[in-house]
């Protein structure tokens, strides 16, 4: 299982796993728009303090956390490159051609970047503890008030929990059909990029015949066994908020607020 | 080209929580020409076995050696090992992705050494083994030049097992190459396999057809929780059949019929797994039914 997509859910009986979905996510919202909204170094230190906080109440350990954050570094170190080269600022280190290395930049670059890294282990500590169907009902919720201007929300829901249930799925197919080519002589495993490029078709294009082909068997079984579009009234399933899911919610926005402050 | 399996065990999600055993202490050796076929309950481990026996999956511990040589060692030539073993996936229609059945069949030709023509020979050789004939004596069959898309359920699968023949392996791994066929093709299938081994291709077959295995198998492996629990010839096998049942493979409905025949005192020996020797003693029991 090697295969397992950055992000997948892990199970766990933290409390960041027994939280209601809708106030997790409700949560994460509030907390990404106080990493972006914080835009000085203490800010930066205590939303850092925060996440480190939330990951040891997860019980995911930092490996899990820090995951996808570890791959991206080429792309980290070109952003704090370009800042440091780039930025318009008086206060220059060092001029060299169109370069233009400043300090300022630099910090403008780190901003980018911790910003970035935090809104991805904000959203791997999400994904991480929430299975993906409950994921997809959060989603419904939030987006219920959309309903009011037509927008069809259940049935964007449906749609969104069926595209991540069948991920796994999808994946194991991938490996199955990724073997069988290796068999008649793909050559995957080689490291020339022509090679490499050519190698996709006979895999993608199977995937993608499968990827229809279970389309419509979906839909078939779906409308055999009576599903249609809901209108009019539908019955809401209540979420049964705790304390812990309170008490998440407050200091989510007090830790907003204090972002906002600082 | 004898394949040697020693001592191979084989996990998935190793230091994980979904850690699990799939196989175990599997040790077999299967010699030049033979049909061996490979039985098991669901989740026994034989999809693993032939994965790592076809080099797609690298065992945990022990070797797999075919013709002498560890198929895992860092300078075993894996393009040699495409080329003498092939394996065909179940399902294997699924993998079909070219435009026209001639170039998905000649996928495998791809990285060979041949000439053009030489490749046109080969593509029409696995497509008329697989049952495509050609009209006429020069041409490709009819089938060649149409989509793989276009084709029935039953044609897909042989023009994927075609692809796999036309590189001309002299090791030939099925897996499941029965489920979903229908009656006909099933036979179609099975006649096949039977031609390609007496052309002297080694046979390893998956299946769950206890019925077609003992009617063509020189030899059944039987796999259970990724242990290696029965090995011997289809009589051996299914001599006690109610042993079979225990190792979830059932008895095939020809060893069960003999029992009955021989429990009613019909016949001397029970020991029949194969459909066409079970027939011929029924046909001589009405035969002597008739006489008195």
């Amino acid at each position: 299982m090697s295969f397992l997509p950055t992000g997948s859910y892990r199970e766990g009986d933290s409390v960041l796993h027994r939280m209601d979905a809708f106030c997790k996510l409700l949560c994460t919202i509030l907390f990404l728009a106080g990493v972006i909204l914080s835009d000085s170094f203490p800010g930066y230190g205590l939303a850092a303090g925060c996440l480190l906080a939330v990951t040891l109440v997860s019980h995911l350990g930092p490996g899990t956390a820090l995951r996808g954050v570890k791959r991206m570094w080429l792309f980290f170190c070109l952003i704090l490159l370009m800042n440091t080269a780039f930025f318009e600022t008086e206060q220059i280190w060092w001029e060299w051609w169109i370069f233009r290395f400043s300090a300022d930049g630099f910090f403008q670059g780190l901003q980018v970047v911790l910003r970035v890294a935090m809104a991805m282990v904000l959203g791997n500590l999400l994904m991480s503890t929430t299975s993906p169907l409950e994921l997809a009902g959060a989603m419904e919720s939030l987006l219920y008030p959309l309903k009011l201007i037509g927008v069809p929300v259940r049935d964007v829901a449906m749609i969104l929990g069926v595209a991540i249930q069948f991920i796994p799925t999808f994946s194991e197919e991938a490996e199955a059909i990724r073997k069988a080519q290796t068999a008649r002589g793909a050559r995957f495993e080689s490291r020339k990029l022509s090679e490499k490029a050519k190698s996709v078709v006979p895999l993608v294009v199977p995937v993608f015949l499968a990827a229809f082909r279970r389309a419509d068997e979906l839909a078939m079984a779906m409308e055999a066994r009576g599903y249609r579009r809901t209108k009019g009234k539908i019955s809401k399933r209540r979420r049964h908020l705790s304390r812990r899911d309170g008490i998440g919610l407050l200091l989510c926005s007090l830790f907003g607020a204090a972002e906002i402050m600082l | 080209m004898p394949i040697e399996v020693k001592n191979v065990s084989c996990r998935y999600g190793e230091r994980t929580p979904l850690e699990v055993e799939a196989l175990r202490e599997i040790s077999f050796r299967v010699e030049d020409g033979e049909f061996v076929g490979i039985m098991g309950h669901t989740g026994c481990g034989k999809s693993t076995l032939i994965h790592l026996m076809a080099g797609l999956l690298i065992p945990g511990e022990g070797r797999i050696l075919i013709d002498g040589k560890d198929i895992n060692e860092p300078g075993y030539d894996r393009e040699e090992l495409r080329r003498t073993l092939g394996i065909v996936f179940q399902y294997p229609e699924s993998q079909l992705f070219e435009t026209t059945v001639e170039k998905d069949v000649a996928f495998a030709l791809k990285h060979l050494d041949l000439s053009k023509a030489e490749k046109a020979e080969r593509v029409r050789w696995a497509l008329e083994a697989v049952g495509f004939r050609a009209d006429s004596r020069s041409g490709p069959p009819e089938i060649a030049g149409k989509s793989p898309l276009a084709l029935s359920g039953g044609e897909k699968r042989r023009v994927a097992i075609a692809g796999v023949l036309a590189a001309g392996p002299r090791i030939l791994i099925f897996d499941e190459p029965l489920a979903g066929l229908d009656p006909s093709g099933r036979l179609e299938f099975l006649e096949l396999a039977a031609r390609l081994h007496s052309q002297g291709t080694t046979i390893l077959m998956v299946s769950h057809d206890a019925d077609a295995l003992c009617g063509y198998a020189d030899r059944i492996l039987v796999l259970d929780r990724g242990r290696l629990c029965a090995e011997g010839s289809p009589e051996e096998i299914f001599r006690d059949p109610g042993r079979a049942e225990a190792l979830h493979i059932g008895a095939g409905e020809v060893r069960r019929i003999a029992q009955v025949l021989y429990e009613k005192g019909r016949l001397q020996n029970p020991e029949i797994t194969k459909y066409k020797v079970l027939l011929d003693e029924i046909k001589r029991m009405i035969k002597a039914g008739e006489g008195t």
